[in-house]
């Protein structure tokens, strides 16, 4: 591959800080020079809420177009000032992709989706055709191509954003998380697809992990939280470094310890959620086909149970159904019992079921009611000591911050903290590491081990396999709506993941 | 009926219109309860929707329209003529007579209006006025996106009751819910616009999928109204046609 010498872009010293946010606090604030040459890909490292999806934002020209606020520095892309280039030529050379699928989708279905990029961009329904029929042959999407958008799973949704802007070949691409919901094996045939189709497409990558996409990846740049270049450099020197233990890390722990002794938990007894005989099938668009068939799942007091399995295959509907929001119908072939009960085997009553379930959603705004931090943490109660919980997860200095403003990651650690907070017994957990950073990873591994300790029970839906592998004391694969126990952890990622 | 199906959506939408006219301009009972009877044919034939959906309409619709007929029947501004007593209730004649006329027409009004959405694919729809009429695809895909919203905020709704029932939040606090929803309307929108311009939404685009009316829609387009203003005439030779709002 070619590189042209002048870069298509330089970040010099570049600042942004949004309008209304707390004492004009940078959303990112990058000290020295980036260049980007064209072709390179490059992947953004950095802790969460360091602000890398803003510079994502700031890259595509949404920044200063559509989010206005108090710029430093410059971005300058193909050598000129990118607010001299008019908006429309800019959204025509560099195409985006949000962390969040959900908030990407624009209409309502799969097909329209698609080619809604390359519609804007004016190609011909011929040149259409071809695109969708080359794209078709590496991204099969057949299963849901009927299936309105907003009845996607995470992970089929997330596939459909994707393969929205790879489809119009930009020749910048933006990638923020971009297989934050995938599993692995649709994030193997997603770098796959990078790496077989695209040729002299510079693309941008923020993520926080390493793993799939170091075989694409040729340039990592890592930042700090306060916006210093720690590491510019090859893919391979960084794995270099990272192994002999050489790059800077800031390790900011979330204080779990004192957290702990602010949890209102009493954990004397042993409680169980039962799960037994669970039928389940959507109907209508989804067909008859079983999406849970015969499950029977325990999930107890001072135990981890993980499940994963590929996109679709009904894991956030067994975290519904579990956590009794989806109700089992009998017009939709639907049936089992969910109970929850003490060793002694007397039955939690439907009226206490929730004081005892806490519920962790895969889309971390799911969770919010409230307009602030510390409101939201606490349900709305005032409670004099919330700063120290809000510090205890590293999620903001102030808790009178919208939560709405929080980065990704910052958001899931206060959906945490929330149902932490409020001392539920057993937790369910869908993607609890979406968005984290590694270090962001290692405290929410280090806090369900506290909390695991003191009498919580966790039932944790990810794709993520390294953290399920860590954290779970029992793991189960699902798959055509059958669960699998698997018996041991190495069997469960030898048999069941690839390249891990 | 296939030949219903086949109607594209923007076309439905008018016809829907040539069915609604005729009830609104007219003062009497009589053409609310023929075009009633001729759009829920029309309805069910297109089989787009089943009869107890549209029974569910109708039942729906009812209280509102009996409200309607007895508040005129009761307090109407005719206070003299012929009088029909019932039960404890002293009713003038030609107060009934309004309040019925009024009751029907806005229970016809209501049904055709309900029915005809109910089979009408909205984002076809706006497709169709995009490509026939030149709308610009900014402020189409801004309508497609408010038509979008609407079952975001039916599964927001849902969303906040279940996430207060996780929340140990049982007392209803319908502002706190209002001001959730709003809010979550607002950030869909926001998320939805810059995703649009992301993406370059601008003026001028192409098309996939044609969507433009075709000949057989303007046909019975034209078909419809000419058997409304038809049946119209047929109306109000018999005397049963008066206009007025």
């Amino acid at each position: 591959m070619k590189y042209i010498s002048a870069p298509i872009f330089t970040i010099k010293d570049f600042s942004f800080s949004y309008p209304l946010s707390q004492l004009n606090k940078k959303a990112i604030r990058i000290n020295g020079q980036i260049d980007i040459k064209k072709g390179e890909r490059v992947l953004i490292k950095g802790p969460s809420g360091s602000g890398k999806s803003t510079l994502l934002l700031a890259l595509s020209g949404i920044i200063p177009y559509e989010i206005t606020g108090k710029i430093g520095g410059e971005i300058l892309f193909k050598g000129q000032n990118i607010d001299s280039f008019p908006p429309e030529n800019l959204h025509r050379s560099i195409g985006i992709v949000f962390q969040n699928p959900y908030s990407q989708k624009v209409t309502s279905s799969v097909e329209d989706e698609l080619v809604f990029y390359l519609e804007n961009l004016g190609y011909s329904p011929e040149e259409i055709d071809r695109r969708l029929n080359k794209l078709y042959k590496s991204i099969d999407v057949s299963a849901y191509m009927h299936r309105p958008t907003n009845k996607l799973s995470g992970g089929e949704l997330q596939k459909i954003i994707l393969a929205s802007i790879l489809i119009a070949e930009p020749e910048v691409i933006l990638f923020d998380e971009p297989t934050s919901y995938l599993d692995i094996k649709s994030e193997v045939s997603f770098y796959k697809y990078l790496k077989d189709n695209l040729n002299d497409q510079t693309i941008i990558t923020v993520d926080h992990k390493l793993n799939h996409n170091i075989s694409f990846i040729k340039r990592i740049i890592e930042l700090d939280s306060k916006g210093n270049i720690i590491f510019d450099g090859h893919v391979k020197e960084y794995k270099k470094l990272l192994i002999s233990g050489k790059l800077p890390r800031e390790k900011k722990s979330w204080n779990i310890e004192k957290f702990d002794t602010l949890s209102k938990s009493s954990h004397e007894k042993t409680l169980k959620l039962e799960l037994s005989n669970l039928h389940f099938s959507y109907g209508g668009n989804r067909g008859d086909k079983p999406i849970l068939n015969n499950i029977n799942l325990t999930i107890e007091t001072g135990r981890v149970v993980s499940i994963f399995g590929l996109n679709g295959s009904g894991k956030t509907t067994l975290i519904k159904i579990a956590s009794r929001l989806m109700k089992l119908k009998k017009k939709r072939n639907s049936s089992g019992k969910i109970r929850m009960f003490e060793n002694s085997g007397r039955i939690i009553r439907k009226r206490k079921f929730f004081d005892n379930l806490g519920v962790v959603f895969q889309n971390p705004e799911t969770h919010f009611l409230y307009f602030t931090v510390g409101k939201e943490i606490t349900n709305g109660r005032y409670i004099e000591n919330v700063d120290k919980i809000t510090s205890a997860f590293n999620i903001t200095d102030s808790p009178r911050q919208n939560p709405f403003t929080l980065s990704e990651g910052q958001k899931r650690r206060l959906n945490l903290a929330n149902t932490f907070f409020l001392g539920k017994r057993i937790v369910l957990m869908d993607e609890p590491t979406f968005g984290q950073d590694e270090n962001g990873i290692l405290n929410l591994i280090k806090t369900i081990n506290i909390l695991k300790r003191t009498g919580m029970g966790f039932l944790i839906v990810s794709h993520d396999t390294k953290f399920i592998k860590t954290i779970s004391d029992k793991v189960y694969y699902l798959k055509n709506g059958k669960l699998k126990e698997l018996k041991t952890i190495k069997k469960a990622f030898g048999e069941n993941s690839e390249n891990n | 009926m296939r030949i219903i199906k086949k109607i594209h959506p923007l076309a439905k939408f008018f016809i829907s219109l040539s069915l609604l006219i005729p009830v609104f301009i007219s003062t009497n009972p009589y053409p609310s309860l023929v075009f009633l009877f001729l759009s829920t044919i029309i309805v069910l034939l297109s089989k787009s929707t089943k009869l107890y959906k549209l029974l569910l309409v109708f039942l729906v619709l009812l209280p509102f329209s009996i409200s309607i007929f007895l508040l005129n029947a009761l307090y109407g501004k005719y206070t003299d003529g012929e009088t029909i007593n019932f039960l404890s209730f002293t009713f003038y004649k030609r107060n009934l007579y309004n309040g019925l006329a009024l009751g029907i027409r806005s229970f016809t009004l209501g049904v055709i209006s309900i029915s005809w959405a109910m089979i009408i694919d909205f984002s076809v729809m706006v497709k169709g006025v995009m490509q026939s009429f030149k709308l610009n695809p900014k402020i189409g895909y801004s309508l497609f996106v408010g038509i979008n919203a609407i079952p975001h905020i039916a599964e927001e709704f849902k969303r906040i009751q279940d996430v207060r029932r996780i929340r140990e939040l049982r007392r209803p606090m319908p502002l706190a819910v209002t001001l959730n929803i709003l809010i979550q309307a607002v950030r869909f929108s926001e998320q939805a616009s810059l995703s649009m311009t992301a993406r370059n939404l601008g003026s001028e685009r192409s098309y996939y999928r044609d969507n433009r009316l075709t000949n057989f829609d303007y046909r019975m387009v034209l078909f419809f109204y000419i058997l409304s203003l038809a049946i119209a005439i047929l109306l109000a030779i018999n005397g049963l046609f008066k206009v007025g709002i």
